[in-house]
């Protein structure tokens, strides 16, 4: 009887200590929770934002036989008005090389642009295709092309910008980076066309 | 970000870019007339810096900064510190035989040109008779049939070429002025003062405005040019603007000129 009862007293208490130590191991953490793979991107950062941008600029048509391309510089700051729509203000330098006939030889320019834009987005999880477009103003910094009839009489003009590139979004959730490309039409320039490529650093807010 | 902004800002606005001026049209050699031999004829011509008008306002600012410096001489409206200047200039030899070319440029600024033929002292030895030698010159090119060279006279060489007409024009050293050319021009006044006496101090220099071009070459050839500014004051003007303040004369004689012979 002592036996019995003694056996029923160790059992219970081995469960007790079994069910006991069980419960310490699982409250253990031993090892980080691995990333979502792909993170939720109703969960990134949305509303103002700005970027900043590195890429190159290279005329064409007339005034690309008279000018080589040239390194590019450039900002933008904007808002998500919704997460398939943005709207920004662009500005952009540009800094070129003249190839006019002698003797206007080895001179340089500066190409500028002051735009404000659309960007219209398709979000596919980390990655986003864009496109943009928008209305400029351009200007060149000296009438270096004047001789060529590319200006005339006036280093401004109208441009219209458009373009369009792919986003990657960080596990950051206010930081993206992309690469992007642009068509700008310079409307008083004669064979006033550019084309910009570029790639960016985005933070939104 | 701001400091991005503000560099963006700054090249923007555009403050030190250059404008370029086109030339009155080319000069070129013509076979000299009645020359024993043949040979070219020295083409040249002159290029005047459209420099706007001073205001009523500004007139009366130079004659106070007169005052202030105690300058014996008026104070220049176009100001060597006003304008960086480059010309550059390319020679076609459009001949069949090679050319050895001389591109020289002489002119002057606000007060007066130099003129090398006039600074030749007519009392000195006959073998001695020589002219000064010009402003700026290159260095004799030869140039094969149908090819181009390309030269530029920088804005340190137009700077140096103020200061020399401004001995030359108004303060020759020692009041000689048939010696005063052979001094400063041989001279880059950051190594030699010499010939530079003349000027007092805080002297304003003026800048060197007028531009006469003088192409020497033992064969048919064409010279284009043109005229890159950097206008730090706004004194720049269109060259189609009227009323303009340099004068266009052919030659303008300088407050001290050499005695006629």
């Amino acid at each position: 009887m002592t036996t019995r009862l003694g056996l029923a007293l160790n059992l219970a208490l081995g469960m007790t200590v079994v069910a006991a130590t069980a419960g310490e191991a699982r409250a253990q953490v031993i090892a980080e929770p691995a990333p979502p793979p792909f993170p939720d991107p109703k969960k990134f950062a949305k509303g103002p934002f700005a970027s900043g941008e590195v890429g190159a600029l290279a005329y064409v048509g007339r005034a690309g036989k008279y000018t080589s391309p040239g390194v590019a510089f450039g900002v933008r700051l904007g808002y998500d008005l919704f997460r398939w729509l943005d709207v920004q203000a662009h500005v952009l330098g540009a800094s070129s090389d003249a190839s006019t006939p002698p003797p206007q030889v080895g001179q340089s320019f500066q190409t500028y642009l002051y735009a404000g834009e659309i960007r219209l987005k398709l979000q596919i999880h980390r990655f986003q295709l864009f496109a943009e477009g928008g209305a400029a103003l351009a200007q060149v910094s000296t009438n270096v092309l004047e001789e060529v009839g590319v200006t005339h009489g006036s280093n401004f003009t109208f441009a219209v910008v458009g373009g369009g590139g792919l986003d990657y979004h960080t596990l950051n959730r206010h930081f993206s980076v992309g690469l992007g490309a642009d068509y700008v039409w310079l409307a008083s320039f004669t064979g006033g066309h550019a084309i910009s490529a570029d790639v960016y650093l985005r933070y939104t807010r | 970000m701001r400091a991005g902004l503000l560099v963006l800002a700054l090249a923007a606005c555009g403050c030190n870019d250059p404008v370029y001026l086109q030339d009155n049209g080319p000069l070129e050699t013509a076979p000299a007339q009645g020359m024993m031999g043949g040979g070219f004829a020295p083409a040249t011509g002159l290029y005047v810096l459209p420099v706007r008008q001073p205001t009523k306002t500004e007139r009366q600012a130079l004659g106070q900064l007169q005052q202030q410096l105690m300058l014996p001489d008026q104070v220049p409206w176009a100001q060597a510190k006003d304008f960086d200047i480059e010309l550059e200039w390319s020679v076609k030899n459009v001949d069949t035989t090679p050319a050895t070319v001389i591109v020289a440029l002489d002119g002057g600024n606000e007060f007066g040109d130099y003129v090398p033929g006039n600074y030749i002292d007519p009392n000195a030895n006959e073998e001695d008779q020589a002219p000064p030698p010009d402003l700026l010159t290159s260095p004799p090119l030869v140039i094969p049939p149908g090819a181009t060279q390309t030269g530029v006279f920088r804005e340190d060489d137009l700077q140096e070429s103020a200061l020399d007409l401004e001995a030359i024009t108004r303060f020759p050293s020692g009041g000689d002025a048939l010696a005063t050319p052979f001094m400063v021009i041989e001279h880059r006044s950051n190594v030699s003062q010499i010939g530079l006496e003349g000027i007092p101090p805080h002297d304003v220099t003026p800048a060197h405005v007028r531009y006469a071009f003088t192409v020497s070459a033992d064969a048919h050839v064409v010279m284009d040019y043109n005229v890159r500014v950097r206008d730090h004051n706004g004194k720049l003007a269109k060259p189609t603007d009227k009323n303009l303040y340099v004068n266009d004369a052919a030659t303008v004689m300088p407050p001290v000129a050499p005695p006629m012979p």
